[in-house]
């Protein structure tokens, strides 16, 4: 090796060190520092002193030095754990629960702060008929007193291009006298519509004239079941009278049917103005038909994750092994109270996971896009699937490496026996759990005779090494 | 003994390698075939559990061999005894690390 190639070596090798000691706590860096340092001066000394091809001392120096992480993450670990109060729930199976519930929580209340789930909420609850919303302003609760004016939103509505609405409806409510009619009550509550809005609304008329027989030159005046009872006698033949409504005429075109009005207010007739004949400072409400959504025909917003779990739950065997591993004979863990105690926590875990892919679906999908586009159903459903598959393998994998007595994770894997000689050795990970109820075998390759994970009870008479533990291996 | 003493084959070998008068952490992974990332923080556990513990090598010795100073371990009364329950556990422990007393013989 030419001295400037050792040297830079050399540079690169203890500032790998260096990069390592900045994780130890700094209470113990000087002198870990110290050891690793000489340490690394005898691997040299080791590796030069080898009569050996140049590539692998040197190899052989870094794996040392990245060895000096997992060390210093070591005492990292063990600073946690001697300051931290929730140190002796940590891999426990409470903690996990709750770690799911503040994801789920978080998740939620981001759900709710998102501009667009708050207006996917306030469509819900607007939509009076299927595909319909009615709009008011923010901050009128009364869904009587309108609040919307023709000049600001619903003509600018009507002229724009609209991406979730293809037809738009205005009307507001007032007291009209009717010259026809002997006002005891001081009048009668009509709206004053846009002439679309039986349409939008797709609500029937009675004794309608047929087609083409309506006067085009005066507005339709549609009477309700009961002012056409009580005020005109039930009289079949009262389409095409014209009345004086206020200050105008208006033809009688026919009487709604009773309940088909399910808008906000009590009304006795509907008058159908052109859109032209609104009078500018009027105010009111106006009644919006949604838009399909394409050629991917969103459903509720649920349904879209519910079909992506759905698929996640056929896809993860594609993806993980869903074989729990060999729990062996064991009277600790054969009885039926600890098997309903360890699927009990994995479908705890599954059943916090659901709501958490449904909210953090919402909030990827509404980060994304704006509010009813169509291309949030597809996002949502792509990112649905996505965590639900990948939560369902993170869920199996945690019970697979959680002791089946007390649920606390199995920890210091140790890798045993040799690649090489899988055939003549077992050769995989160890794992124990540090209350001292189990050892965990993890195959390095899945052979004939050990394919899967098998669990080691061990029994009391290796409580000694665990004797200052609370539940020892004998306790449990 | 340390509230959470832990035994594996890892720590059992360290243990032993230990005894058998491999005392600073090189030569024991030379002796086990074990990377540094797993015998070093092997033994910053097992010293924390007082199956261990370290001393520095005094600096004028490495002064006179030309050579930077070393942390030796060596086990502990309880290390002692921890390491000669695992020796009834895995019996090829000492055959593959013979200990002072099984090379002297």
């Amino acid at each position: 090796m030419t001295p400037p190639l050792e040297f830079a070596l050399r540079i690169f090798h203890l500032s790998l060190l260096r990069g390592a000691s900045l994780l130890v706590p700094r209470q113990r860096r000087s002198e870990w520092s110290q050891e690793w340092n000489a340490e690394l001066w005898y691997v040299l000394r080791e590796c030069s002193s080898a009569t050996r091809a140049f590539r692998k001392p040197a190899r052989e120096a870094t794996a040392f030095c990245l060895g000096a992480y997992a060390d210093a993450f070591c005492l990292r670990r063990q600073l946690w754990q001697k300051q931290s109060p929730y140190a002796p729930m940590r891999g426990s199976a409470s903690l996990c629960l709750l770690l799911l519930s503040a994801l789920l929580a978080v998740s939620w209340c981001i759900a709710l702060r998102s501009p667009g789930v708050r207006a996917e909420h306030d469509l819900s609850r607007y939509r009076v008929y299927s595909e319909l919303m009615l709009r008011q302003d923010a901050g009128h609760e009364s869904k009587v007193s309108p609040t919307l004016s023709p000049e600001e939103q619903f003509w600018a509505w009507t002229g724009s291009r609209q991406r979730s609405f293809d037809d738009v409806a205005f009307y507001r409510i007032g007291q009209e006298t009717i010259s026809a009619v002997s006002h005891a009550q001081g009048g009668w509550a009509v709206v004053h519509a846009s002439s679309n809005l039986f349409a939008l609304l797709n609500l029937s008329v009675r004794f309608a004239p047929p087609h083409g027989k309506v006067d085009r030159g005066l507005p339709k005046l549609i009477l309700s079941n009961r002012v056409w009872r009580t005020d005109f006698g039930g009289n079949p033949h009262i389409t095409g009278d014209v009345v004086r409504v206020g200050f105008r005429e208006a033809r009688i075109a026919g009487v709604a049917p009773i309940g088909s009005w399910r808008l906000p207010g009590k009304v006795d007739a509907w008058l159908l103005e052109p859109e032209s004949e609104m009078r500018a400072g009027e105010t009111g409400s106006v009644v919006a038909h949604l838009k399909p959504w394409g050629d991917f025909e969103m459903g509720p917003r649920w349904a879209i994750s519910l079909l992506a779990v759905l698929l996640a739950f056929l896809s993860l065997p594609a993806i993980t092994s869903v074989s729990m591993g060999e729990y062996g004979l064991d009277s600790r863990t054969s009885s039926l109270t600890k098997r309903l105690y360890r699927w009990g926590f994995l479908s705890a875990k599954i059943a916090l996971l659901l709501p958490i892919v449904y909210f953090a679906s919402l909030d990827i999908a509404y980060s994304c896009m704006s509010s009813f586009s169509p291309q949030s159903g597809y996002i949502q459903f792509a990112s649905s699937f996505s965590i639900c598959l990948f939560g369902l393998r993170w869920a199996l994998r945690d019970q697979q490496q959680r002791c089946p007595i007390c649920l606390r994770r199995v920890a210091h894997p140790v890798r045993v026996g040799q690649s090489s000689r899988t055939f003549l050795a077992w050769n995989g990970t160890e794992l124990i759990c540090i209350d001292g109820h189990t050892l965990l075998h993890v195959p390095e390759m899945p052979t004939s005779w050990f394919d899967k994970q098998r669990w080691l009870y061990l029994d009391p008479s290796w409580q000694f090494l665990f004797a200052g533990s609370n539940s020892g291996a004998g306790k449990s | 003994m340390a509230t959470e003493s832990k035994l594996s084959h890892t720590t059992a070998m360290i243990l032993q390698a230990i005894d058998a008068g491999f005392v600073y952490g090189f030569s024991i992974m030379d002796m086990t075939g074990l990377p540094s990332g797993t015998v070093y923080p092997a033994m910053r556990r097992l010293e924390a559990d007082e199956l261990i513990r370290s001393r520095w090598e005094r600096q004028s010795i490495a002064d006179r061999e030309q050579r930077p100073p070393r942390k030796y371990y060596q086990l502990t009364t309880a290390g002692r005894t921890t390491l000669e329950t695992s020796r009834k556990r895995y019996p090829l422990l000492q055959r593959l690390i013979p200990s002072r007393e099984a090379k002297s013989v």
